[in-house]
């Protein structure tokens, strides 16, 4: 315990007396966050867009329908076997920052219901066309009386006509701000297909509901985004290099010549990230918290995502170190594998401004599994949705770590 | 007298380069033994196979009676070493770097008084990079002296520094000599080796050419006393004459004459003659390390450390 509380240490000075280390890791992604936060606070404005269900699957009418929401909304189809459409849209939206749960669902028996109005309103208005008729002077008695007979089997057909409304299902996030917009819009809609295409003067109904949806401010977005991008710079940068340093300028050579064990000096260095990343998380938290007043939920599973996912970026940039030959090599080949994750991943900037292929890049990069598990969990305390990127995380933190332990030379050969 | 090292025919090989070829050796207590050899000569080799930091390819060595084999933590625990071309950490302290490896050993030591030895305490505050060359190796030997160890491996302890600071790290190697240490020295400086050691072995491509005191080599291969004078014109046929009329063996090598004489009261009787005849441009060569080892191995070393 001694040797390693002396190895870390000894990393621990070595990097925060180095003045350029210590601005990246501390310093720069503080200004990102400072930056980005406050760029990407304003929310751009485009067509709404919003989800829609069709329950009533395959009828005219609610096509007819849809395609009059098409014309004013970007809609995007939810299959009508998802049962739980909320839920299907929280996992679509992990990530990113501008989407919002708008469901609107088209209910099983829309078109019936639609016709059962119309065909109501067509006999009340036939019975109203033959009472009037009645009260001409020019009918003769008989054929009133035939008639009355005929207004008296529609009345009855009428009255055992059950009594439709006609009415949709929208679901919103209880904080979304556009709500009354889109309600009013919705509503317009709904006026104009009732009494102009069904032709009948009827309500058309909007059931609201909430579902409560924690927003992805800029902050959260950025927050989770920088804090995974310094993990991995720290992770990369503070190993490969310094390691290299090491071997060829011979310190690990006099190291050997000490009672020094293997593990001691692995947990020494790692200790050292260790910590250099728990002052990164505190920095980061306290600006997001107190200048933009980002909700962060103590939970422990993305602190516990934290501290997992930089042993994948520990382990690699060991793992680089105990393979590569110069201290050059060594400082290209994390620059390689960080920049571009950096700037590919969405960490720096949300995917969804990205152009599409590039999402699909993302998905293979480590980081963005970092980030988007670490940021879900951060702002919904919730792990389902993102278990897969969790999972990928900790199986390559596992592996990387592994197989850093196995690498790490301690020893001439 | 107590063996300190028993090294018995270590041999290491690096794929097909013989580093060190059957090499057997023992170090005395309170002992400086040298390994003097140019480089790539496997000196390196033979300090990290007995500081357990590399392991031999056959043979086997016992340190303070300990196995190379079985027992490297014992020995780590009591040995210290300056490794060749001596670095650190280079933002941490003199004295961050002294405690450093103290903290690895966890015993007792007294910082003050190791930064004393080694003449340190003005520089304690100052980190590893800002220093010149000969104090980057001061620092180095006081971290090598914190465990208090009972063998000393100095690997080339002076290689790169300007001959001022040379003789400044010898005034430090001699102090711990004095203070008990056993000390193995590696080194291609034949005036280094001659000053420093008790014995020295001269290593030439991984095998031990030689090895003995200080005085038995020069006396057994040193080669006589020597005279060269310096000669011009003016004096040369007066020279001849003297060295003819005495005797005296010499050669004659464009303008200077080398006399070879077989002990230092001849060399005296001919230089006082010389003097009295007023030729001052000679000088008397002793016999060195460096004779021995031209004669022995038919090659100086040069200040880059190759045979020449
Ligand atoms: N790690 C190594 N791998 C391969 N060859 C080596 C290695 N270390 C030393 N050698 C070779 O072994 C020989 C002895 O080297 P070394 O012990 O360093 O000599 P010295 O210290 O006397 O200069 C040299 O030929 C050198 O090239
Ligand atoms: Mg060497």
């Amino acid at each position: 315990m001694r040797r390693i509380l002396a190895i870390f240490l000894v990393f621990l000075k070595n990097w925060l007396r180095n003045r350029s280390a210590l601005f990246f890791s501390f310093i720069f992604p503080l200004l990102l966050l400072l930056i980005f936060a406050s760029i990407f606070t304003s929310e751009r404005t485009q067509p709404i867009t919003i989800f829609v269900q069709n329950q009533d699957q395959e009828t005219q009418l609610s096509k007819v329908y849809e395609s009059i929401l098409n014309k004013t909304f970007n809609v995007e189809k939810i299959p009508s076997n998802i049962s739980s459409p909320v839920n299907y849209l929280k996992t679509k939206k992990q990530g990113l920052i501008t989407f919002k749960i708008r469901i609107l669902i088209i209910p099983k028996g829309f078109e019936e219901n639609a016709t059962t109005l119309a065909m109501k309103e067509a006999i009340r208005l036939q019975i109203l066309n033959l009472q009037r008729t009645l009260s001409s002077p020019y009918i003769n008695e008989s054929i009133k009386q035939e008639i009355i007979k005929g207004i008296n089997v529609l009345q009855n057909v009428y009255s055992n006509l059950p009594n439709k409304t006609l009415n949709i299902k929208l679901i919103t996030e209880s904080e979304d701000t556009d709500y009354l917009l889109l309600n009013s819009i919705l509503t317009q809609i709904n006026g104009s297909f009732i009494n102009n295409l069904i032709g009948v003067n009827a309500t058309f109904s909007i059931n609201h509901e909430t579902v409560y949806e924690r927003r992805i401010s800029a902050v959260d977005y950025y927050l989770a985004g920088l804090l995974a991008a310094f993990v991995m710079t720290n992770g990369l940068f503070s190993t490969a290099p310094t390691l290299v340093e090491i071997r060829v300028k011979g310190i690990l050579k006099r190291l050997l010549g000490t009672p020094l064990q293997k593990h001691e000096w692995f947990l020494g260095i790692i200790f050292s990230i260790l910590l250099i990343n728990s002052i990164l998380l505190l920095e980061m938290l306290l600006a997001a918290v107190i200048i933009f007043k980002a909700k962060i939920g103590f939970n422990v599973y993305w602190i516990l995502i934290f501290y997992i996912g930089m042993f994948f970026f520990i382990g690699l940039g060991v793992f680089i170190g105990s393979m590569v030959r110069s201290e050059e090599t060594a400082i290209a080949l994390v620059n390689l594998i960080g920049f571009p994750m950096m700037f590919l991943s969405g960490a720096f900037w949300p995917l969804e401004i990205m152009p599409d292929f590039l999402k699909y890049v993302a998905q293979v990069l480590p980081l963005y599994h970092f980030h988007t598990s670490l940021r879900y969990i951060m702002v919904f305390g919730d792990t389902t949705p993102v278990i897969n990127n969790i999972l990928i995380v900790v199986v390559l933190s596992l592996s990387f770590t592994i197989l850093s332990i196995k690498f790490l030379r301690w020893k001439e050969t | 007298m107590d063996i300190i090292v028993e090294a018995i025919s270590l041999t290491k090989r690096y794929n097909n380069v013989i580093a060190i070829d059957n090499i057997s050796f023992n170090i005395y207590k309170g002992e400086i033994f040298s390994f003097l050899g140019p480089n790539g000569s496997g000196k390196t080799t033979t300090v990290e196979i007995l500081a357990c930091i590399r392991k031999p390819t056959s043979g086997t060595a016992k340190i303070l009676g300990y196995s190379i084999n079985k027992e490297v933590n014992e020995i780590k625990k009591r040995i210290g070493i300056l490794p060749q071309e001596f670095t650190f950490f280079d933002l941490l302290t003199v004295k961050e770097c002294v405690e450093f490896i103290g903290k690895i050993y966890g015993t007792k030591y007294d910082i003050k008084q190791i930064l004393e030895i080694f003449r340190l305490e003005e520089y304690k505050n100052k980190k590893f990079r800002e220093l010149s060359g000969g104090l980057k190796r001061r620092v180095g030997l006081a971290m090598s002296i914190v465990n208090d160890p009972d063998l000393l491996f100095l690997d080339e302890p002076t290689t790169g520094l300007d001959p001022e600071s040379r003789r400044d790290v010898w005034k430090y190697i001699l102090n711990l000599k004095k203070l008990g240490k056993t000390i193995f020295l590696t080194t291609h400086y034949m005036e280094e080796a001659e000053k420093l050691s008790d014995r020295i072995g001269i290593i030439i491509k991984g095998k031990l050419v030689v090895l003995d005191e200080v005085k038995n080599l020069i006396n057994n291969y040193g080669g006589g006393f020597r005279l060269v004078i310096y000669l011009d014109k003016n004096i040369e046929e007066n020279v001849v004459k003297i060295l003819q009329d005495n005797n005296y063996k010499f050669d004659k090598k464009d303008n200077v004459i080398i006399c070879n004489l077989s002990n230092k009261r001849e060399a005296n009787l001919l230089a006082s003659e010389l003097i009295r005849k007023g030729i001052e441009n000679f000088e008397m060569k002793y016999p060195s390390v460096e004779d021995a080892f031209l004669n022995l191995v038919g090659y100086k070393i040069s200040e880059m450390g190759e045979l020449i």
